[in-house]
């Protein structure tokens, strides 16, 4: 059996079911912030397929997340991956170097505070531009919304992901699933997987650079 | 319980909006978007609402679907002209303490409200119009260029295309689960968040399973049919850009970069 296939379809089923989660848990909690669990399942996948799996199954939800439920177009895409990917990217890259309970600790709660991080900086450069809002409104903004806002929802995304990842492999390994979909095609995606998340993380700090240097 | 997901805002119809190639729809809404971050002035917004305006008259779309889609907004819209209204500089019209109403702030206020809103229009017209799968034809067929430099263009095509199919399928799986456990007395409605997402364990555990078996499947059977990825596969519907496309682009474009470089 043609590994790639199999990998291609169960991208495609897990992202599937993150826009479920996605749908059924979604809850308003500030302006145009929402909460969903989603992030937990791509962790998850990221968990058991590797980072990359991860960026796409973000990537792939955001898209149809867009022209469905979406009410914030193409900025909210970008925003979308963006947080999801230095969440699930974060937790799953760290897991894949070290496949213990604590490794999964660390992973989940480094990938909280790297979100939480990234968000604020770029709604920081997002927001004003998007909602016009003058950015000393944003700034004051920052602290009592988007850091709680970012800490929770990583937090709580951290939870549930420990919380669920034990059964679920267990039942998948009962299942004979498991084994068959963790080694894929792994050796020439790690190169790319530390692209992307370099890539962003050096986009990223070269914003901080601009912001701090206050040329934004 | 069931969960209401009319699997994006798509509204068949035969209009003349209906039938443009996704491509040229697609092409239209990033372009629209992309000049609205350019225009900053009453003028060149009014060009703009204008070209929202017929292709809203051109797709046959009630005035019902687009009020439902601005309506969740209506709150970031207000509070994006009122703070823009409070916190800008300039004459000032009137103040209270520290509240300040200055001209430009009004103005900037009224200007911003309104790109929100064209901004949301534009991608709504295109999605109230268009099918989620031939967006994902569309998309395909314009990313084919990365195709060069390697990017897996077809096989994130192919990987949205069966998630598309199967949201429905596994929505109403999750239905049947959570009845099946409710019915054993599973409780997915009460208790605090923490509680709740306990219990949230044994609905998406088996869901999990359920998404890696028909993974499974469905790689075998796409497999025994000879599917070994995008290179010399034929499609059944191929896209094909028709006279009213090049003309739609042909005068939209040009009006649309006339409209930047003038306003």
């Amino acid at each position: 059996m043609n590994s790639k296939t199999k990998t291609l379809t169960l991208l495609a089923m897990l992202s599937a079911f993150a826009y479920i989660v996605m749908v059924v848990g979604r809850i308003p909690v500030v302006l145009f912030l929402k909460y969903d669990p989603k992030d937990v399942i791509i962790t998850i996948g990221g968990f058991i397929l590797g980072p990359l799996a991860a960026f796409i199954i973000s990537l792939l939800v955001s898209i149809v997340e867009m022209f469905t439920v979406s009410d914030t177009g193409f900025i909210g895409l970008i925003m979308n991956i963006i947080s999801t990917c230095s969440f699930a990217c974060t937790a799953a890259f760290i897991y894949k170097h070290n496949k213990t309970l604590k490794g999964a600790l660390i992973g989940l709660i480094s990938g909280g505070l790297l979100m939480t991080g990234v968000m604020l900086l770029w709604n920081y450069i997002i927001t004003p531009i998007y909602l016009g809002y003058p950015r000393e409104a944003v700034a004051k903004m920052l602290v009592p919304a988007f850091l709680p806002f970012n800490l929770l929802k990583g937090s709580l995304n951290a939870a549930l992901t420990m919380l669920l990842y034990k059964p679920l492999v267990n039942s998948l390994r009962k299942s004979n699933l498991y084994t068959t979909t963790a080694q894929s095609g792994r050796k020439q995606k790690i190169n790319i997987g530390v692209m992307l998340t370099s890539f962003l993380v050096l986009i990223t700090s070269i914003l901080l650079v601009l912001v701090l240097n206050g040329t934004i | 319980m069931a969960f209401d997901v009319t699997l994006g805002q798509y509204m068949p119809g035969d209009s003349f909006l209906h039938r443009l190639d996704p491509r040229t729809k697609l092409v239209m809404a990033l372009t629209l978007i992309v000049v609205l971050f350019l225009v900053d002035s009453f003028i060149g917004y009014l060009w703009i609402a204008g070209f929202i305006f017929l292709a809203i008259i051109n797709g046959d779309i009630p005035l019902k679907s687009i009020t439902r889609g601005l309506k969740p907004l209506t709150v970031i819209i207000l509070l994006t002209v009122i703070l823009n209204i409070f916190f800008t500089e300039g004459t000032i019209l009137w103040q209270w303490g520290f509240i300040r109403i200055t001209n430009e702030g009004i103005i900037k206020g009224i200007l911003l409200g309104i790109r929100l809103i064209l901004l949301i229009l534009s991608t709504t017209v295109m999605t109230l119009t268009t099918s989620p799968l031939a967006i994902t034809d569309g998309l395909e067929y314009l990313l084919s260029p990365l195709k060069k430099v390697k990017f897996p263009v077809h096989e994130l095509s192919m990987m949205l295309t069966i998630a598309l199919r199967f949201i429905p399928t596994l929505l109403e799986e999750t239905e049947k689960i959570m009845k099946a456990q409710m019915a054993r007395g599973a409780d997915f409605e009460s208790g605090n968040l923490l509680k709740r997402a306990q219990n949230m364990v044994p609905l998406l555990v088996p869901l999990f399973v359920s998404a890696f078996r028909r993974a499974d499947d469905l790689a075998t059977a796409m497999e025994s049919r000879c599917y070994k990825g995008g290179e010399g596969r034929t499609r059944l519907n191929e896209l094909a850009m028709q006279s009213a496309d090049y003309l739609v682009l042909g005068v939209t474009l040009p009006v649309l970069v006339l409209v930047v470089f003038i306003f």
